[in-house]
This record gives structure tokens, C-alpha cells and sequence, in this order.
């Protein structure tokens, strides 16, 4: 082979490679369009869940099963990402690769990123009465799922902050184990003594990774009730003085020790392991975090922790975690998913019964199961919110704001600095994250 | 025999052309190396070039891109983000580096030279290395936590007097990670000089014992220069590997606190599959390709002058 031609070979294939690399930007183009036709041949349907393989097949392949028999020539593949990070970038991968799960899990937390690129379905696409089904669901849950005024999800379970403590520490502490602290004056106060009188933290909170517990918003509008964002949603505004007067009591809490260093930089099963090894007093999970605790601890030391609701704060609700059902664009029966999706979160109450969660339903939540036990009583005793801003880059504004918060609690800058410095970043990324 | 056909050379008019004998010769090596060019180019070049190409858009991973072109790139200028992640990057790297090429040397001379109970000391030294990278993160977060194992004995030994926060403290959390990094890798490195030991002839260390040159000597003089190619090889994948650390951040500090443990690939990551913002993370991602590239070229060519 002479030398032009070889040469020419070597172009057309660089020609080549360079053309299927511009074609694949084709391929990662989304999915966009009408939905699809529901014919009357055989369905079938992927389902992703987060994280229920393990302790959970039984319920989820029984409400499969049902649902196949009561609608035959349907078909379900059910398939489980083991963790929230897993879903995103399968996700991602899935409709990358135009292979997208046709009723998916998600979390508030990264559903308005999915709603803002039209990647799932809003549900009045796909329903004719979107209101009447709002109406089947807790307010609180359903609102989670409504993005720009339009509904995009189905509330699965949920769950809310609930106080869990170590009554042992408390009655060492000289304090009254059936007297829970109430609002977050009594939690600092609580926390001090306990400090002070058997050597452990207080509290853990962590500013965690664990993303859709969204804690640094909690903090923030939860506990001390000041607003995320400006009434048009385009600045940041909580850099208050009672922000400031707040997350002081933080720092100082870090500094003295009456708040656990885990809270700094840690997830929230840190927290939780501080509090089975018996090093903090208090923590602010969700009664879920009991089943952990039981299979982490022996009887002697799980009889110690106890549950409460959660301390009131400014914000008057506590804070908050749900998980949802969407329907990606890409499902080829967008339908049948949302029917899928609408059945499948009926079943809850299966699930409840082996893990204290929040029904997205109204009628399930009003089960008398639901009466049944101070661990599950909580779930429905106090008013849920979901405070974190329903914005497509809501990680991006966490992530700003716990780098920020992390810095006031090691006492690299005055909570006010701090608070200043992640509004600014806010005020950045709200505009172009959009 | 005659003059006429030692002049002439038969069959010449029968052969093909120089050019096309080399490529039918040469076929079959062509052959052989499609699975290799095919995988190389399926899995390295296609996406290295996808990146290049991504970095001049602002591809989300969800909708259509857009050229934006070298918007990515003014932002990294400004990205104070990205500045603390490339120092990061950097200590982490040379740290890790100058541990893992430098201390496996002298532990594989000892072992090659026959210490007792070997066989036990290579293998508990290459353990690190099978167990799963998260496994061995999470158990070294529980090791590190201010109320682990670590602070425990160091209190107990009265080393400190207070715990250390090894993960939550800035100052200290990008070295505990690099020690975990290091703590893992070792073995690999291990390995490799145990290999290049194997290779050098025992007259070189019986000459040596007959001329009186004690271990210090030994080493210093024979197994160091001898074994410069496994030292360069280390240098370089111990580079490349920390440069891409990532698995071990995610689980002991996941960057942070205040960035202070997160480098370049974390934020990398973070950018694309947390943000969506897959065009800047493949920006930052030539980025450190460029740099990685050069720098292992440049350590390359310096490794051959001083050779």
C-alpha cells in the first residue's frame, strides 16, 4: 500500500470515528415527544426501585404478582438499584442508552431536574384528571411532586424527622427520659448537660451526603424558620440574623463537644452508629433507622433508645424524605406505567408493616396500623414538609451550603461570613442551574 | 553452476511488490491486534474523544447539547472549586507516589533476602490489595472516626490525650486518605520489585557479601540501580492511580469538609453525575488528561536522561 493511500485510509477512518462521535451526541438527544399509544397487545413494564431487595422481595414480587393476575398480558421486571447515588447515574446511563425503566423511583430531590429537562412525564400528560388523583394523597407527600405548578410524581412512602434518644444518658444527665426536649432551645439545653454530665455529645446532625435527608435545609427552615429562597425564588434568603443566631449555637455546640464532630462531616449512619455505641444522646432520623438499630445492637442496649416527635422549630413542620414514582419520557407505555405506578403505592401498608414509613396515600395513613406503636404513631402525629427548594439544581445549592456550614462549625468563619458566602453562591447558581 | 544464475534471481519476477509483501506478511499481525484496537478504541479512544467533544458543550446528560465553546474552560479559570481540588489532586498524588515507590523497596529486599516467616509477610502485605476498595474504606471510616479504633488506642497508649478527628478536621482529613490510599496499594508495589528482585542474578549479591557490603550497602548499590525499570513503572502507575483516586474520598470523606480532601476526579464526578453538569466535567476531565499525560511524559523522558 503506497503512502497516499494508506494516508487516505487513515483520514476516511479519523473521518469515520470523528462522525460516530458526533452521532453519539444524538444518542444522549433525550427523549422527547407525545405519549405513547396504549394498544391492546401484551405490556410490559420495568420497575426501578432504590434499595428494597434486601429484607423486602417478598412484598415486592407478591404486589407483582397481583398486579400481573388482576392485568393479564401485563408483564413486570422489577429491578433494584442498591443505593440513591446508583439511581441517578443509571439513570442517566439508561436514557443514554435509550433503555429507560418505565415507572421509576425518585426521590424530591432529583425530580426537578428530570421535570425541568422534560425527561419524565408530567402526569396530566398521561391522566385526565390529574386534581382527583392529588386528592388520594397526603398534601404534604403529593407536593413534593409538583414542580412549576404541574404534578410529575406519585408518592410512594416517605418518612419524617422523629426524635431518637438514649434514655440511659438522659437519666444520667439528670434529665427526664419521658420529658423529651419539645422545640431546639430545650434540644441545646438537653445536649449541654448531657455533655457535661456523662462525657457524651449531645446530638448528632449531620450536614450529611446522604442528599435527600436534606438536613442543611432543615437547619435552616426547619429549626430556625427563615426562607431558602426570595418570594420569586431567584436569590437566596437566608442569611437572616436569626439564621446567624442559629447556626452560632451550631459552632459553639462543635467547639465545646456538645455537638458530635460527626455532625460535620458526617452521613447519616454515622450519626446512627454514634448513637448504638451509646457516644451521643440524640438524633434526628426517621423511625426507620430503628430496624437498624435492633439488628446493630443487643436487646440490652436497642431497649435504651427511644422515639419522640420531633423538636418543634420555627418552621412548624418536621422536616421531611419521600420516595416517588415517575414515568420516564422514553417508557412505550406511559400509561399502563402511571396505573402500575398508582397500584404499586396502594401496597404500602405491606411495607409499613415491616419498616415504620410514611404512605403517600390519605386512606392508607389512616390505618389503625398506623395507631399501633410510638415508633409508627410519630410517622402521622406531626405535620411534614419538605423544605428543601424544588429547583434542577438543588444539589449543586446544598452542596454550596454544606461546604459553608461546615466551615462556621470547625470555626474557619463566623456563622454570618458563612451564611453570606453560601447565599452568594445561591445567587450564582440559581440563574444558570435553571 | 552457472554465471548466469548466480546474476540473475529467479523467481523475482513472480514476487509482489516490497509494499504489499509487507502488508500480506503483516496480516496476520493486523489481524491479531483488532481485538486490542478494537477494545482500545471502544472503551479508551471513543470516549476520550466523546469528553474532548462534551467539554465545548453544556451537555446535562439529559437533553440535547449545545456548543458553548470554551465557555467550560473560562469557567475553570474562575472555579476556586477546581483550583482547591488540583492542589488536592497534587498532594495527594506526590504523597502517595513518593510512599508507595519508595517504601515497598527496602520491605521487598528484606523479604527477597530471606527473612523468616516471608511467605507470612507477602501475603499479609498483598491482603490490602484483594479486599474490595469499599469494603476497606468503610472499615478504615470506622477505624478513623473520633470515636474509633485509632483514637482508641492512640488515647488508650496516652499518645494523644484528646481523639484526632482524621476525617472531619481539614488539616488532617486528605492525609488519611492518603494513608488508607497507601495502606492498599502497598502490595501492588510490593509485588512488582519482589518481580524485579527475582529477575537480578545471585552473583551480584554473593559479590557484593564477598566484598564485605553490608544490607545498607547492598541495597543502596545494587538493588536500587539494578532496579530502576521497576522503580519508573512504579513512579508511573503509582502517578496515574492517584491522580484518578476517587473511591476512597467518596467513602471516607466524601470531599470534604470544606473541600479539603477533594480532588480533581471526585469533583469530576460530582460536576456530572450529582450536578448534571456533564460538559464541565468533561472539561476538567481533559484537564487533568492533559495534565496526567504530560507530566507522566515529561517524568518519562527525564527517567531517560538520567539513565
Amino acid at each position: 500500500m503506497g503512502p497516499i493511500k494508506r494516508r487516505r485510509l487513515l483520514t476516511g477512518g479519523a473521518l469515520v470515528l470523528v462522525t460516530a462521535v458526533v452521532s453519539a451526541c444524538g444518542v444522549f438527544g433525550g427523549t422527547t415527544g407525545e405519549p405513547a399509544s396504549s394498544g391492546s397487545g401484551p405490556v410490559s413494564l420495568e420497575f426501578w426501585t432504590i434499595n428494597l431487595k434486601e429484607g423486602y422481595t417478598p412484598y415486592i414480587e407478591g404486589a407483582i404478582r397481583r398486579y400481573e393476575q388482576e392485568h393479564a398480558g401485563t408483564t413486570i421486571t422489577w429491578v433494584d438499584i442498591p443505593d440513591f447515588e446508583q439511581t441517578q447515574s443509571k439513570l442517566l446511563a439508561a436514557i443514554s442508552g435509550g433503555a429507560t425503566p418505565d415507572v421509576v423511583n425518585m426521590t424530591p430531590f432529583i425530580l426537578p431536574k428530570f421535570a425541568a429537562t422534560g425527561t419524565v412525564y408530567s402526569l396530566d400528560e398521561l391522566a385526565p384528571d390529574v386534581p382527583s388523583i392529588a386528592a388520594e394523597y397526603a398534601p404534604g407527600l403529593w407536593d413534593a411532586g409538583v414542580i412549576g405548578g404541574k404534578a410529575y410524581a406519585i408518592p410512594f412512602y416517605g418518612s419524617v424527622s422523629a426524635l431518637i434518644y438514649n434514655a440511659d444518658l438522659f437519666r444520667e444527665a439528670g434529665l427526664d427520659p419521658d420529658k423529651p426536649p419539645a422545640d431546639w432551645d430545650e434540644v441545646f439545653a438537653a445536649a449541654e448537660k448531657i455533655h457535661e454530665k456523662t462525657g457524651a455529645s449531645g446530638f448528632v446532625q449531620t450536614l450529611d451526603d446522604f442528599d435527600d435527608a436534606g438536613n442543611p435545609s432543615d437547619i435552616l427552615a426547619g429549626q430556625a424558620g427563615v426562607p431558602l429562597l426570595s418570594d420569586d425564588g431567584k436569590k437566596a434568603a437566608f442569611a437572616t440574623p436569626d439564621a446567624v443566631r442559629h447556626l452560632e449555637r451550631y459552632a459553639e455546640g462543635v467547639k465545646k463537644g456538645w455537638i458530635d464532630r460527626t455532625s460535620v462531616n458526617g452521613g447519616v449512619m454515622d450519626g446512627a452508629k454514634v448513637l448504638a455505641q451509646g457516644k451521643t444522646g440524640m438524633v434526628f432520623l426517621g423511625p426507620w433507622i430503628l430496624r437498624w438499630l435492633q439488628d446493630n445492637t443487643d436487646a440490652e442496649t436497642f431497649k435504651k433508645f427511644k422515639v419522640a416527635v420531633h423538636p418543634k422549630g420555627a418552621g412548624g413542620a418536621a422536616n421531611g424524605f419521600l420516595q416517588q414514582f415517575a414515568v420516564p419520557k422514553a417508557s412505550k407505555h406511559p400509561k399502563e406505567a402511571l396505573d402500575f405506578a398508582r397500584y404499586f403505592s396502594s401496597t404500602v401498608l405491606e411495607l409499613a408493616k415491616q419498616a415504620p414509613v410514611l404512605p403517600g396515600l390519605a386512606s392508607v395513613a389512616d390505618d389503625p396500623y398506623f395507631q399501633s406503636s410510638p415508633e409508627i404513631k410519630v410517622l402521622v402525629d406531626q405535620d411534614v414538609k419538605f423544605y428543601w427548594p424544588k429547583h434542577p439544581a438543588v444539589a449543586e445549592l446544598f452542596a454550596a451550603l454544606r461546604t459553608q456550614f461546615q466551615a462556621a462549625l470547625l470555626g474557619d468563619k463566623t456563622a454570618e461570613a458563612a451564611l453570606k458566602d453560601a447565599a452568594g453562591e445561591w445567587d450564582r447558581i440559581l440563574p444558570v442551574g435553571q | 553452476m552457472s554465471g548466469t544464475a548466480l546474476r540473475t534471481r529467479p523467481g523475482r519476477a513472480a514476487r509482489p511488490p516490497r509494499a504489499w509483501r509487507a502488508v500480506r506478511d503483516s496480516r496476520w499481525g493486523w489481524l491479531l491486534a483488532v481485538p486490542a484496537v478494537g477494545l482500545i478504541g471502544g472503551f479508551v479512544l471513543y470516549p476520550a474523544l466523546n469528553t474532548l467533544l462534551f467539554s465545548f458543550t453544556d451537555f446535562n446528560g439529559l437533553t440535547p447539547a449545545s456548543f458553548v465553546g470554551t465557555r467550560q474552560y473560562e469557567a475553570l479559570a474562575t472555579d476556586a472549586v477546581f483550583h482547591r481540588t488540583l492542589l488536592n489532586s497534587a498532594l495527594i498524588t506526590v504523597t502517595v507516589t513518593v510512599l508507595l515507590v519508595c517504601l515497598p523497596l527496602p520491605v521487598a529486599y528484606w523479604i527477597h533476602r530471606g527473612i523468616p516467616f516471608r511467605r507470612f509477610f507477602r501475603t499479609v502485605l498483598y491482603l490490602p490489595v484483594v479486599v474490595p476498595i469499599i469494603v476497606s474504606s468503610v472499615a478504615w471510616k470506622w477505624m478513623l472516626d473520633d470515636n474509633g479504633l485509632v483514637n482508641h488506642v492512640l488515647v488508650s497508649l496516652g499518645i494523644t490525650r484528646e481523639p484526632v478527628s482524621w476525617l472531619s478536621d481539614p488539616g488532617w482529613a486528605i492525609w488519611s486518605v492518603a494513608g488508607v490510599i497507601v495502606w492498599r496499594a502497598f502490595g501492588i508495589y510490593l509485588l512488582i520489585y519482589l518481580a524485579g528482585l527475582a529477575t537480578l542474578p545471585g552473583e551480584h549479591f554473593e559479590a557484593a557479601a564477598i566484598d564485605g557490603a553490608g544490607h545498607v550497602r547492598t541495597f543502596a548499590n545494587i538493588v536500587v540501580p539494578q532496579l530502576r525499570g521497576s522503580i519508573v513503572l512504579s513512579s508511573v502507575i503509582a502517578f496515574v492511580a492517584a491522580m484518578r483516586t476517587f473511591d476512597e474520598i467518596y467513602v471516607l470523606t466524601g470531599g470534604g469538609p470544606v473541600n479539603a480532601s477533594k480532588n480533581t476526579a471526585y469533583y469530576i464526578w460530582e460536576s456530572a453525575f450529582s450536578f448534571f453538569k456533564f460538559g464541565y466535567g468533561s472539561a476538567m476531565a481533559v484537564v487533568l488528561l492533559a495534565l496526567v499525560l504530560g507530566l507522566v511524559l515529561l517524568g518519562l523522558r527525564l527517567a531517560r536522561v538520567a539513565r
